[in-house]
């Protein structure tokens, strides 16, 4: 009894090993919250590319004309597959916006620039069924038909877009609704700070004849032609398009270069190719689709849907899963994580060190006292297991308070980093880098133990060859050490 | 007074042809050259030596603190000469009580803490769980007798000499040792708290019949003990009851 009985009394005597807690209980702390964010950073990741992505994606290989119709594709995958619950169609185009920057406009200068982009036609109430746009939309006048804006509007073949919050925060869009003339995203109205003008049919795209771009962006998206001199011209499809609603997927980066339109929309501004085999050329269909996403019951089959798919239809489909998709994206932050815990348990390392040194403090200080606890009757043995019983003490007190710090930050990293900008302007969570609006945590347990687990461990051997020096010491030496 | 070599008695703890070398700076220096020593029960036996003569060291040996270099430690008629290291950690708490010079407390544990300390030692955490009511009481009864009831929270270092020998004395009979060991037990005490000390250790001599070996350079501290061994250089000079020369020594 007396081992833990002086474990205990030589910890509450002696302020140093407050630092030792300490230096276990910050490296503990920062482990739990690192892995904690990263464990909510790669759950989001997962949940928001997967809900953009869906379960499976099929990229067609083959030309417009040879491509099943999208009804005789979902009906064939469902007879193929009975876990696929349903099939979008998608199709994805390069797009700019226009606009003009601060300096632009304060230079009066003709010049725009662009903001790269990329335009996702969607079937809405297909769309709806595999992904997760549905519940992302945020305003729009009619949630059911989220591209409707007025009859007029349709009967004009104006073309509708959603765009994300982001979008709208970054141009300082505020888009209105044409009828009432009233803001139709929730968070009041915004102006635009570049012309102080109120937008009343915001132009997502502005009208513009004939822009320059460098060539090989031009030869990229294959629009690039030549003017007069032979110089290379770009020869944009160029439209204004009304904001019919907002949405927040809360992949802010994903969002920013993200507008939605009607999968028509979007062909239409496929370029036209022609059968030139035939005189005169005959053009070609266009591509019905150039994506199908498709929803399974439950991810944990994608592979073997892949698989199975791949087989029948992989002569003209490329089948991916969402993951293979990302990949890169994934094992990034897979590899973060790891990165950073390694780095880290450093931190629990010193703590260890300053266990054996504040151990080693004890021992030489107390001596005497293993001395008299040896003419008492302790064993060596005994000796030992005391100030083993220091450095686990330490260790697991240390490991209960990191615990405490470590959830309680986790649950308020979002405080924390609102007090950081707010007090010290230092954002350490911008959106644009991080994809996401607020810190992402999710507490994982078996990390969390293996963490304490970790750091007991480790001071149980940091105390171990202090204990071992103590056990050693001949107790009618230590007696006569003074 | 007790004397039990008057008695005939076997003894109770013997040490036969001791022997302990020390090796200081590549010399070897003989401290014990042949010490043959016993203690029968419920005496005072006295070593009295000048320092340095090997009183210490000879205490420690029998002590079980220290091992012989040659020579036999008997225990009630039983060899115990190569016990092992643990073996000699459990003698030394179930059979010995060593009171030292420097009281030897634990600085961070009040003084009842401290007499528990021996019974704390011997229990395990989950005898001590059971036991700990008893060893309280007997802590706290010794305490009483030592006269130190009210200073029970109280720290070493809150306490006087006197009363941490006391403290000493109290833990030392914690576990009810055969023998009381004391190492010079009121060198470090001015002449009244020696006096007390000494009335107190006598004292439990006489109402409780405790073993006692007390090593002293204090020729009028010995010279009160039922039996004096002289030891010079290593040797045993002379061994006798007091009980004659006693009565002489205190005209």
């Amino acid at each position: 009894m007396y081992r833990q009985f002086l474990a205990l009394r030589y910890l509450r005597s002696r302020l140093v090993n407050l630092i030792s807690v300490g230096g276990v209980m910050s490296g503990v702390a920062v482990l739990i919250i690192v892995v904690c964010i990263m464990d909510g950073f790669q759950a989001r990741v997962r949940k928001h590319v997967r809900g953009s992505l869906s379960h499976i994606i099929l990229s067609p290989t083959v030309g417009g004309d040879k491509l099943p119709s999208l009804a005789t594709l979902s009906t064939a995958l469902k007879q193929y597959e009975p876990h696929v619950v349903a099939a979008a169609p998608q199709i994805r185009y390069p797009l700019f916006y226009e606009f003009k920057t601060q300096r632009q406009v304060a230079l009066g200068s003709d010049g725009f620039t662009w903001w790269q982009m990329q335009t996702v036609g969607i079937d809405w109430e297909a769309e709806k069924r595999v992904s997760e746009l549905a519940d992302a939309l945020i305003a729009a006048r009619d949630p059911k038909r989220p591209f409707f804006v007025s009859r007029q509007a349709e009967e004009h073949g104006k073309t509708t877009v959603l765009v994300s919050r982001t979008f709208i925060e970054k141009f300082a869009l505020t888009p209105y609704d044409p009828k009432t003339g009233q803001p139709i995203h929730p968070w009041g109205a915004m102006r635009d700070d570049r012309t102080g003008d109120r937008l009343s049919d915001p132009a997502l795209i502005k009208k513009r004849a004939e822009s320059m771009l460098g060539e090989e962006l031009a030869l990229m998206f294959g629009v690039a032609v030549r003017d007069k001199e032979g110089n290379p011209k770009f020869e944009a499809d160029t439209r204004n398009a009304v904001i019919a609603g907002v949405y927040d997927s809360g992949d802010a980066l994903e969002d920013s270069k993200t507008v939605y339109m009607e999968i028509g929309s979007v062909r239409d501004m496929l370029p036209q190719r022609y059968d030139v085999s035939q005189d005169p050329p005959v053009p070609l269909p266009k591509h019905e689709y150039l994506q199908v996403n498709v929803k399974l019951d439950d991810f944990e089959y994608a592979k073997a849907v892949k698989t199975s798919l791949a087989a029948r239809i992989g002569h003209s489909f490329i089948v991916e899963t969402w993951e293979d998709q990302k990949a890169d994206f994934l094992q990034a932050v897979d590899q973060e994580k790891v990165l950073l815990v390694i780095v880290l348990s450093f931190i629990v390392l010193l703590g260890g060190f300053i266990i054996l040194a504040t151990l080693t403090l004890t021992v030489v200080e107390k001596t005497r006292d293993i001395g008299i606890v040896g003419a008492l009757g302790a064993s060596r043995m005994g000796v030992l297991t005391i100030f083993i019983w220091n450095g686990l003490l330490i260790g697991i007190i240390g490991s209960i308070c990191g615990l405490g710090l470590g959830a309680w930050f986790t649950a308020h990293v979002d405080d924390v980093k609102d007090f950081l900008k707010n007090w010290f302007n230092i954002d350490i969570f911008p959106p644009n880098i991080y994809h996401f609006r607020s810190i992402p945590t999710e507490w994982n347990w078996p990390s969390v133990l293996m963490i304490m687990g970790g750091s007991v461990v480790m001071a149980f051997f940091a105390g171990l060859l202090p204990a071992m020096r103590a056990a050693r010491l001949d107790p009618i030496k230590a007696l006569r050490y003074e | 007074m007790n004397s039990a070599n008057a008695s005939g008695q076997a003894p109770l703890l013997e040490g036969r042809g001791l022997v302990k070398n020390y090796k200081v700076g590549g010399q070897t220096l003989e401290v014990l050259r042949g010490v043959d020593i016993a203690v029968a029960e419920g005496e005072i036996l006295a070593i009295l030596g000048t320092s340095g003569c090997g009183k210490s060291t000879l205490l420690h040996v029998l002590g079980w603190l220290d091992k012989p270099d040659q020579g036999s430690i008997v225990f009630r008629g039983r060899d115990h000469s190569d016990l092992g290291a643990a073996e000699r950690a459990h003698m030394r708490n179930q059979i010995m009580g060593f009171v030292f010079q420097f009281y030897h407390l634990l600085p961070e544990l009040s003084a009842l803490e401290n007499v528990l300390m021996p019974a704390m030692i011997q229990h395990g955490p989950l005898a001590w769980h059971r036991q700990k009511k008893a060893e309280r009481d007997r802590a706290r009864e010794l305490m009483a007798i030592v006269g130190l009831t009210t200073r029970a929270k109280h720290r070493p270092r809150q306490l006087s000499g006197g009363e941490r020998q006391r403290v000493a004395i109290a833990r030392a009979l914690q576990n009810r040792p055969s023998f009381l060991f004391c190492d010079e037990p009121t060198g470090n005490l001015d002449g009244q708290t020696a006096e007390d000390v000494r009335h107190l250790l006598w004292g439990l001599n006489e109402e409780h019949g405790q073993t006692m070996v007390i090593v002293t350079h204090d020729a009028k501290l010995a010279a009160q003990a039922d039996r004096v061994v002289h030891l010079v250089d290593g040797r045993i000079a002379t061994d006798h009851d007091v009980d004659l020369v006693e009565e002489v020594a205190l005209d």
